[in-house]
């Protein structure tokens, strides 16, 4: 069985590269080299190095493990790759260990209640790091470098002895927790910080996991209740400054039972701002709550405005977005080319037809360029065509490069003598944007400059708007009889962005690429006409 | 194998029959041969059909390995066809419940085990059996021997681990108790109780002590006698589902020894209790399962040539003395093209010496170092990431039983290591603190902006290797140039003082 994503496997091989390359026998065996032991005395000093995890029992006979060699960091770091595990394998974002988990009945089951256990002993380790720096910092210790090397170290009793770590191992200050007792801790003010984005993370869409340009948004919503906290009973107090800071995140405007931020300003001058921050990530209710994730003494302005801390607090919690993938059927169908035609037209159920795109024509009406779409010719070497629109691409105000609000251009079938067959026909955009010139088949020419509203050159209502609106652009159309846009399709985003440009067109992606045999210019040409075949 | 894949940390490679190619050269894969199968060709009729005619059990240690060397060499093609190509197994290959209660899958509910024959398919009266070298019918009484040798096969091979495993958890749960310094009916009157605040998790749990190892645990769910033909394997193991895979060949191999190692070793990954994924990444579960199996006495092979014996046989090297690569170098007297002129006298004679290293080694693993490693595995799993090798448990109590002798005995070893132990100590200190630089322990603490307290190890160095007078220089140079604070604590312990006293010989510091 392929068990897993290539992704995985590589990061497997690499896992044991690392282990290979990095371990510490080569490491040792390079130092022995060193020091001109031989082969067999090598492998008797590595033999040795690992005395290093033994001590006497105190009868000089009987070794045991001197298990405080490791750090709670060591232990910690472990588990904090396995729940990195447990993550990967439970999180549905790699198909092939998915098949394999939902495999089995009752698997899924049973490995996240797995991780539920590797998650309490992870806090249990992070706790063992992090209690001790507390105390420290907080000064309830006397000092950290003079505990004994033994004492920091990993002891399992310590480590996993209690019960229940949140009655335990308690992150308070003696002076708060003596003024909370004696009624001297006043409540200073309070404060609430919501902010609440629709679109606040992209993620990976959780149905196409392997998929790297799938995505789905996911609503943020960060509302933090703080309070701030006093020691004494002084109604006017030398300064504002609070001894504690409390912050209780909330969950459809209600606190969460336990603060997920502490900030002790314990032993801080009037100068130093320095607070011991006590930082909890996990939910009420998830694994770890009510344990700090993070204790470190640190600056403290504004909560609310830090960003590593708001960060922190409202980390994503893994399980909310832990959701198998659907399962879509498969859909069979066969569609042969010529029997029916999908060009994207959806039509409209509403009498009125798609709305129009607004406030993109000014008062009078001119902020427009005119444009040359024509019919498309099997002939290439055709002397003559004939247009098939007027193109009116709208423009922001009095410049002719900058578009209009959604981009808009409309479509006018020109009308007769104008839809007849011409020898040329070009925009004379250097003198204007709106000046038509045409060459008829007899050699007679017009100049002709396309006005506002009803005029003799093009129909009095476009028979296509093409516009923006958020991340598409749409094409609008009325089918024959239709006095509504009762049509719409998306097209590229691509198309509608040269505005004011006669020296090349984005519609050709459109058209197929297909150039005009007409077609006279180039960058260098005082005229050009518009090069397309435009195909609906 | 060091890894977290479920197909990998499973797999049981078929290295032992390339390990015999390359020692012996009894095997040939390239010769066309052009076989017609015939069904137990002059073979005993009673054993099952698809074992090569004349097969011999034998506990001579050179007769077996010849043994197995020639039912390999005459089988690859039909077991270990290699084919690359997917096959689907099962599907409606003959398969019989077998009466045995399985409980091996996580969840734990018991289930008849169920033997899958794979690619025998029933065709009216007649059974068509499908492998590497074609396709032929066996009969109703050819199909009921082939299913009863594989259900007392398994019988056998889990009263054996059975019997190695029934103890296992009290001897843990002693371990555990020793290293949390409390009397072990304390901590078993505390094992099944639920923690405060994680309600769904017992102290048991949380010690990752296993539950007791029933015998049903050990049972597969599913296990099919058939190949992998993907994965030149003698059997693999779908660790946390209960599917274990044994290739004919391997039963082949189980029954030229009278004792169905192979087996055994697959039903040791099959007990979630002990080899639970993804666990099984962070330690050597090959090694574990092959414990018992490659030193049981029955087994005149495994140990001296399987891959997954490596470090069993650098633990006899270094505490007992016993060289593989010596006693190699003494067997074969001529390799002639891949076919080896060996010593048989001197064969039985360094193979009769393993005889005695094996049981004391078995017995120190699974009284010793088992319950040490399951009974504290918080403890194991994060060394060997300290440190990056998956075995250390084994090496770590082997130390603490056993002095080495590879230098002429003990006790010339010991003199030896005395006189070299600080330098050596020395090296080990200093290797393993850089390798926890990267573990995240905190070395430097910091204690506000721009304030840092060294760890207490390195201050005590520092103490001594540097006087009062040079600590004042060194700290006033460091107050006057703030710059090299993250230098200083970003450096190990021996780049730090050995730049502190550069920093004194070069006079910058007055």
């Amino acid at each position: 069985m392929k068990t897993q994503q290539r992704s995985r496997r590589i990061v497997v091989c690499l896992f044991v590269l690392i282990l290979a390359g990095c371990g510490w026998r080569p490491k040792l065996m390079d130092r022995f080299t060193a020091r001109g032991y031989t082969e067999k005395q090598k492998l008797i000093a590595f033999y040795e190095a690992h005395t290093l995890f033994l001590e006497d029992e105190g009868d000089g006979k009987v070794q045991r493990v001197a298990y405080w060699r490791l750090k709670p960091g060591d232990i910690r770091k472990e588990f904090d790759e396995m729940a990195q595990d447990y993550e990967n394998i439970l999180s549905y974002t790699n198909k092939e260990l998915t098949h394999y988990v939902d495999s089995v009945p009752g698997m899924r089951d049973a490995m996240t209640h797995k991780e539920n256990v590797i998650l309490a002993m992870r806090a249990r380790a992070l706790n063992a790091e992090l209690y001790p720096k507390f105390l420290q910092l907080t000064g309830s210790t006397p000092s950290y470098d003079v505990l004994a090397e033994k004492q920091l170290g990993y002891d399992p009793a310590k480590v996993f002895g209690s019960k229940d770590l949140r009655t335990d191992f308690r992150y308070e200050v003696p002076a708060l927790t003596e003024a909370r007792e004696n009624g001297t801790l006043q409540l200073a003010g309070e404060t609430t910080h919501s902010t609440h984005q629709k679109f606040g993370k992209k993620k990976p869409d959780p149905d196409n996991p392997d998929d790297s340009n799938a995505y789905i948004w996911i609503e943020v919503r960060q509302d933090l209740k703080l309070r701030f906290w006093k020691i004494g009973h002084d109604a006017q107090p030398e300064d504002n400054k609070p001894d504690l800071i409390e912050g209780f995140r909330l969950v459809d405007g209600n606190e969460e039972s336990l603060p997920a931020l502490k900030i002790f300003f314990v032993n801080a001058s009037s100068y130093n701002q320095d607070g011991v921050v006590v930082l909890d990530k996990d939910r009420d209710g998830d694994p770890g709550f009510g344990l700090p994730d993070f204790v470190e003494k640190m600056f403290v302005g504004d909560v609310v405005h830090d960003s590593r801390l708001m960060a922190m607090l409202f980390e994503d919690k893994r399980d909310k977005f832990r959701v198998p993938p659907k399962r879509q059927g498969m859909m069979i169908e066969i569609a042969k080319v010529g029997e029916k035609v999908f060009d994207g037209w959806i039509t409209s159920q509403d009498h009125d037809g798609w709305p129009m795109p607004k406030g993109y024509v000014n008062e009078q009406k001119t902020n427009y360029n005119i444009k040359l779409v024509f019919e498309p010719t099997k002939d290439p070497n055709a002397k003559s065509r004939r247009i098939k629109y007027v193109r009116k691409e709208w423009t922001a105000g009095k410049s002719t490069t900058q578009p209009s609000v959604g981009r808009v251009v409309e479509y006018f079938e020109p009308k007769p003598p104008y839809n007849e067959l011409l020898a040329d026909a070009r925009i004379d955009f250097r003198e204007s944007t709106k000046r038509l010139m045409i060459t008829r088949i007899d050699g007679s020419e017009e100049r002709l400059i396309v006005m506002p509203g009803v005029n003799n050159i093009i129909g009095d209502k476009p028979m296509l708007v093409d516009y923006t609106a958020g991340p598409k652009r749409y094409r609008l159309r009325r089918t024959e009889g239709s006095e509504v846009f009762n049509q719409r399709k998306v097209i590229s985003n691509m198309l509608g962005r040269k505005t004011g440009d006669y020296f090349s067109t984005d519609d050709e992606l459109d058209s197929g690429g297909s150039t005009s045999p007409h077609h006279q210019g180039g960058p260098d040409s005082d005229y050009l006409d518009i090069p397309l075949n435009f195909h609906l | 194998m060091n890894t977290r894949n479920p197909s990998f940390a499973t797999l049981w490679l078929v290295l032992l029959s390339a390990a015999m190619a390359d020692a012996f050269g009894v095997v040939s894969d390239d010769v066309k041969v052009d076989v017609k199968v015939e069904v137990n060709n002059g073979g005993d009729p009673n054993l099952p059909h698809y074992f090569p005619p004349g097969i011999v059990q034998t506990q001579d240690p050179l007769q077996q390995f010849q043994e197995i060397g020639r039912c390999f060499t005459a089988t690859d093609k039909r077991f270990q066809p290699w084919s690359g190509r997917f096959m689907i197994a099962g599907d409606d290959s003959y398969r019989f419940k077998t009466g045995i209660v399985s409980t091996c899958t996580l969840d734990r509910n018991p289930f008849d085990c169920e033997i899958v024959l794979d690619h025998y398919v029933q065709q009216g009266n007649r059974i068509r059996v499908t492998d590497g070298l074609g396709q032929y019918f066996i009969t109703e009484a050819q199909l009921q021997i082939v299913k009863d040798d594989m259900v007392a096969t398994l019988n056998v091979a889990l009263d054996s681990l059975f019997a190695d495993y029934q103890d296992l958890v009290a001897k843990v749960e002693v371990a555990c108790a020793k290293a949390l310094h409390m009397p072990v009916d304390e901590l078993r009157a505390r094992l099944e109780e639920k923690l405060m605040d994680h309600k769904d998790v017992t102290f048991r749990e949380l010690l990752m002590l296993p539950l007791p190892i029933e015998r049903s645990d050990l049972v597969p769910h599913t296990l099919h006698l058939g190949c992998n033909p993907r994965m030149r394997v003698l059997g693999v193991t779908w660790l946390n589902a209960g599917v274990v895979y044994y290739n004919p060949q391997a039963r082949i191999m189980d029954y030229v020894m009278d004792s169905p190692g192979v087996l055994k070793h697959e039903l040791a990954h099959n007990v979630s209790k002990l080899q639970e994924w993804p666990l099984t990444g962070a330690f050597d579960a090959e090694l574990l399962a092959s414990v018992n199996e490659m030193l049981l006495p029955k087994d005149k092979v495994s140990l001296f040539y399987h891959s997954y014996a490596e470090d069993l046989r650098e633990l006899m090297l270094v505490f007992f003395g016993y060289d593989v690569q010596q006693a190699y170098d003494e067997i074969v007297i001529s390799n002639q093209g891949g076919a080896l002129i060996v010593n048989s006298d001197k064969y039985r004679e360094h193979f009769g010496k393993l005889e005695e290293l094996k049981v004391e080694l078995r017995k120190h693993i699974n009284e010793n170092v088992l319950p040490e490693f399951y009974g504290n595995l918080p403890y194991w799993l994060s060394l060997n990431h300290r440190v990056g090798d998956d075995s250390t448990v084994f090496r770590v109590i082997a130390r603490a039983h056993y002095y080495p002798t590879l230098l002429g005995g003990a006790e010339a070893t010991m003199v030896w290591v005395n006189e070299h132990k600080p330098e050596i100590m020395a090296d080990t200190r200093a290797v393993f603190d850089e390798m926890g630089r990267d573990s995240g322990q905190p070395v430097w603490i910091r204690v506000s902006s721009g304030r840092y307290q060294p760890p207490p190890a390195l201050k005590r160095l520092y103490e001594v290797l540097f006087s009062a007078e040079e600590r004042e220089r060194i700290a006033a140079y460091v107050a006057q140039h703030h710059e090299v604070v993250d230098e200083i604590i970003n450096k190990n312990d021996e780049e730090l003082m050995q730049w502190l006293r550069a920093l004194l010989m070069k006079g910058e510091v007055r």
